[in-house]
């Protein structure tokens, strides 16, 4: 019973996982240009494959909190994530029948599309003061990282997710 | 009534989506800057919740760490030892020589050591969470008010200052980096006591504004902290100036400075807070 209640929080869960991790201090001085947006690609998974768990919603709430965790102005990862899962949701009939070295490329696409929504809607506060070499190695980073975060999705997909729960 | 339900059932999701739309694009307007001094529960538990997942999930990043230092330090030590049983007839005659070294390097360590500003206790502290965002510097440290951590507590590291704590909950703190673009530091520069203040840009190198224009500075002009503003000590090391612009009009100097940190290989930090408070002098 309480399991089947859970089970439709699970891409959340994820979600606010890769938000935790991305913010991770690691001691590696290549972290700190070539992290990767771990909540982009969970939420381009779960937006394409289980949409119906996957919302503006959900997309909000995981950017309120990387804006929270990361010290940015609250709403600018927000409104880029909404946007995403949109653009998402619009092409994903197209973006499911795709081979995965395209959806990687579509992925390298997206998250400079995101930053672009961020460096946007950030301007008007910050002028062109932002890290321009993370925003340069953050899109790369997302690519190279994105088959190893999707396994690990499919995998949580396939163990707990397989059927529809809650439509 | 009755068409607005109609509405509501045939466009549901795209009125949900419009709503969420228009309330992050509220948020990103009304908002702004959420460092304010008021405590926030839901913000503080937030922080606890993640900087407690944070140190959970880099525990065995720090165990595969120590391991491989272990290692490392163990390939080393065999190497030496090797080396060292090779040269050992040579360095027999310079050992009493090494010996004296030895001690004297144990001095100058000693002398070296950082002290904690008058009237304040270092805590020193690890930095678990780090901002990965390319429009803010900040990070999460372990130490949080159980330890006695207040809001504004300057953050240093033996190279220098780095910046101040934003917001504490239970055992986690919020940096703001001295690099943010939120940051302004009342420094003066050491040699000449030229006042001046130290503005983050979200790089890696700080404006010195309101500086005169015939104001006595030079490249290499160390930067402290001048004690005024309530926040800071004085005499922290802020930076060097690495820039200077005479500028054509107006009645300020430009000048630039590079901070003496490392913000990148942050690991572990010092919290200065008053001596009053003092307890225990780590943070878990």
């Amino acid at each position: 019973m309480i399991v089947s209640w859970l089970i439709p929080w699970l891409p959340a869960v994820t979600v606010c996982m890769a938000a935790i991790i991305q913010e991770l201090a690691i001691p590696v001085p290549a972290w700190a240009v070539f992290r990767p947006d771990l909540v982009l690609i969970t939420l381009f998974y779960w937006r394409l494959y289980r949409g119906d768990l996957c919302g503006a919603k959900l997309a909000f709430l995981a950017g309120v909190l990387v804006d929270f965790l990361s010290g940015t102005r609250l709403g600018v990862h927000a409104v880029s994530h909404i946007v995403l899962v949109l653009v998402v949701g619009l092409y994903a009939r197209v973006l499911r029948s795709m081979d995965f070295y395209y959806v990687l490329f579509v992925l390298l696409f997206l998250t400079c599309f995101v930053e672009g929504i961020q460096v946007l809607v950030t301007l008007p506060w910050m002028g062109g003061a932002m890290r321009w070499l993370l925003l340069a190695g953050r899109p790369v980073a997302t690519m190279l990282i994105a088959p190893l975060v999707i396994h690990l999705l499919v995998m949580v997909h396939r163990t707990w997710l397989e059927e529809p729960h809650a439509r | 009534m009755t068409a607005i339900l109609v509405l509501w059932r045939e466009y549901r999701n795209a009125i949900s989506v419009f709503l969420t739309l228009m309330a992050a694009l509220f948020l990103l307007v009304t908002a702004g800057g959420h460092f304010n001094q008021d405590r926030n529960l839901v913000q503080e538990g937030l922080l606890q919740v993640t900087a407690e997942a944070q140190s959970l999930i880099l525990r065995p990043v720090a165990v595969v760490d120590r391991l491989q230092l272990r290692f490392q330090e163990l390939m080393r030590l065999d190497r030496e030892n090797r080396m060292y049983k090779a040269e050992l007839d040579q360095l027999r005659p310079l050992g009493t020589r090494m010996e004296e070294l030895d001690r004297e390097n144990q001095r100058l360590k000693s002398l070296l050591k950082m002290q904690p500003e008058p009237g304040y206790r270092a805590l020193a502290v690890r930095v678990v969470g780090d901002s990965s965002s390319a429009f803010a510097r900040s990070f999460i440290v372990n130490a949080g008010r159980q330890d006695g951590v207040i809001v504004n507590a300057p953050v240093t590291v033996p190279s220098g200052l780095v910046g101040r704590v934003v917001r504490a909950s239970g055992s986690a703190a919020l940096v703001l980096s001295m690099l943010d673009l939120n940051s302004r530091i009342p420094v003066l520069v050491q040699r000449s006591r030229v006042r001046a203040i130290s503005a983050g840009q979200n790089s890696p190198l700080l404006n010195l504004e309101y500086l005169p224009k015939d104001a006595d500075i030079e490249l290499g002009d160390a930067v402290i902290t001048s004690g005024t503003g309530g926040i800071f000590p004085k005499g922290l090391l802020v930076g060097r100036v690495v820039s200077l612009e005479a500028g054509e009009d107006g009645l300020f100097k430009r000048a630039v400075a590079q901070p003496m940190v490392d913000f990148d290989r942050i690991e572990e930090a010092h919290l200065l807070l008053p001596q009053a408070l003092s307890s225990g002098q780590t943070a878990k």
